[in-house]
């Protein structure tokens, strides 16, 4: 039995739903990104050689330029995946620095003013 | 990301899809570094901290004030929620990885051709600060038998840790021993010829391997309270063609003489024990060191001097990632500790040297972070 490590398992959010629901989409997006490198391999594999079988994509090893876009392209996805977290604080930040330029007023509010 | 483990003779083999698995662990893992942990410091600079001012009309005493309020920030929930899934997910796939040859390596390491020994003591305790929670999440935790012969352990820290540090580690795992050997003792002391070196805590040997390329007149023993990790670390060793010592035991009491070593080390290993085994051990690596030998416990730095919300992001493994004494750790007096076990107080010192990894501080820079080396020379 090596799949469960010894160790209560905190929970973040106020509906424990969340959390179980938070790690059945994240494994949802391994499948996928792992999916989609599994299909560019078979994408470089017959560019280069016209045909392949299944043992060849089990085998198939990046060289290096290949597997610097192929990490690119992971974490592009994971990025695009996480997108909201991703914008959050940068909102945040241009919040606070258009508040500090607006008196006090958020952007948007100033220009929902401004345009109304 | 290239796979550029070192492919030595116990290292798991990965398919295509193992590999891709533990890409996409590795991946998430820097999206999150990269992206979403300097978001939390935006969280606490331009929303939570301004409203903790607000209410409390001054800011956080403690990282525990930090803390409370953070975690219930919608924010930060979700990056907690992320950051743990990802550690569950990487250990998934290397645990899985490691399952369907777990009774190979097993066989491998049986047999594998070398020198050295191996000597177990079925008697020896897991102490309960190892058995009640597994560490960082391991699968495990470094000690229990899963079959007759069992590496499991052993090659799921090997291949997991790799995969875990971005390999930032080197490629034999080895930075942690690297670092104390070019970056301090043969810096600091460039004439020094232990006879004998001791690893506390040693798991699958990583450490040692840099004190044996660098003294290789030294003898090089490892001692650990897990069996699987002993037996992996062994049969790694042989397969590199290195001769090293493992023997199952614990670093607070050893059946070794006194004074039988010249250096007494650990990396990364105070945080995992607990307060009164803290002491313990190094109590016990003082019996262990001969006149002039060195005691040096390899950590990262501690808490003392930093703000309150640098010391959150750095304490978050003590509450979500099974390292309970992180914190206390952290917040110990480790040169007092030295002196209270019979160091002489100006033998005693810190030592910073370049840590190789890099903790979630959420720091714009991206956080680079030294490793703090306690140094004690017994008289």
């Amino acid at each position: 039995m090596l799949k469960r490590a010894r160790g209560a398992r905190p929970y973040y959010f106020d509906n424990p739903d969340i959390d179980r629901l938070m790690t059945i989409v994240l494994s949802v997006a391994e499948e996928v990104v792992v999916t989609r490198e599994r299909l560019d391999a078979i994408e470089r594999l017959l560019d280069a050689k016209g045909t392949i079988s299944r043992a060849d994509i089990d085998g198939y090893l990046p060289d290096e330029a290949s597997d610097a876009e192929r990490e690119t392209m992971r974490q592009k996805s994971i990025e695009r995946i996480l997108r909201i977290m991703v914008e959050e604080p940068k909102i945040l930040v241009a919040d606070a620095e258009a508040k500090a330029a607006h008196g006090g007023t958020s952007e948007y509010a100033a220009i929902v003013r401004e345009v109304s | 990301m290239i796979d550029e483990q070192t492919r030595h003779a116990m290292l798991p083999e990965q398919t295509h899809d193992e590999l891709a698995r533990e890409n996409f662990a590795r991946s998430f893992k820097k999206v999150i570094f990269n992206h979403l942990t300097p978001g939390v410091r935006d969280v606490w600079e331009h929303r939570v901290g301004p409203e903790f001012e607000a209410a409390e009309g001054r800011g956080p005493a403690d990282r525990h004030e930090v803390r409370k309020v953070m975690m219930k920030d919608p924010y930060v929930k979700m990056w907690c929620s992320l950051r743990r899934v990802s550690q569950e997910l990487l250990w998934d796939t290397v645990a899985e990885n490691v399952e369907r040859q777990a009774d190979e390596l097993a066989e491998r390491a049986k047999g594998m051709e070398g020198g050295g020994t191996l000597t177990l003591d079925p008697s020896v305790e897991v102490p309960r600060y190892i058995s009640a929670v597994d560490v960082h999440l391991m699968p495990t935790g470094y000690w229990a038998d899963t079959r007759p012969d069992d590496v499991a352990s052993g090659a799921m820290f090997d291949r997991g840790v790799y995969v875990y540090a971005q390999g930032q580690l080197g490629k034999l795992n080895d930075g942690y021993g690297n670092t104390i050997v070019d970056n301090f003792l043969k810096v600091e002391y460039p004439d020094f010829r232990p006879r004998r070196i001791l690893d506390v805590g040693c798991t699958a040997g990583g450490s040692m391997l840099a004190f044996i390329d660098a003294y290789p007149e030294a003898e090089v023993h490892g001692i650990d309270v897990g069996a699987p990790v002993l037996r992996y670390g062994h049969a790694r060793m042989k397969g590199l063609g290195r001769v090293a010592h493992f023997h199952q035991m614990n670093g607070e009491g050893t059946s070794f003489p006194d004074g039988h070593f010249d250096v007494v080390f650990s990396t990364i290993l105070m945080h995992e024990t607990a307060r009164t085994a803290l002491k313990n051990i190094f109590a016990e690596s003082c019996r262990l060191l001969a006149p002039g030998g060195l005691m040096i416990h390899a950590e990262f730095p501690q808490y003392e001097g930093l703000d309150a919300f640098t010391q959150f992001m750095l304490d978050w493994d003590t509450y979500n990632n099974n390292e309970p004494f992180w914190g206390a750790m952290h917040d110990t007096d480790l040169e007092a500790l030295s002196v209270a076990v019979g160091f002489e107080r100006d033998k005693v010192r810190t030592a910073y040297v370049p840590a190789l990894r890099q903790l979630s501080n959420g720091a714009k820079n991206g956080g680079g972070m030294k490793l703090a080396l306690t140094v004690a020379q017994k008289a």
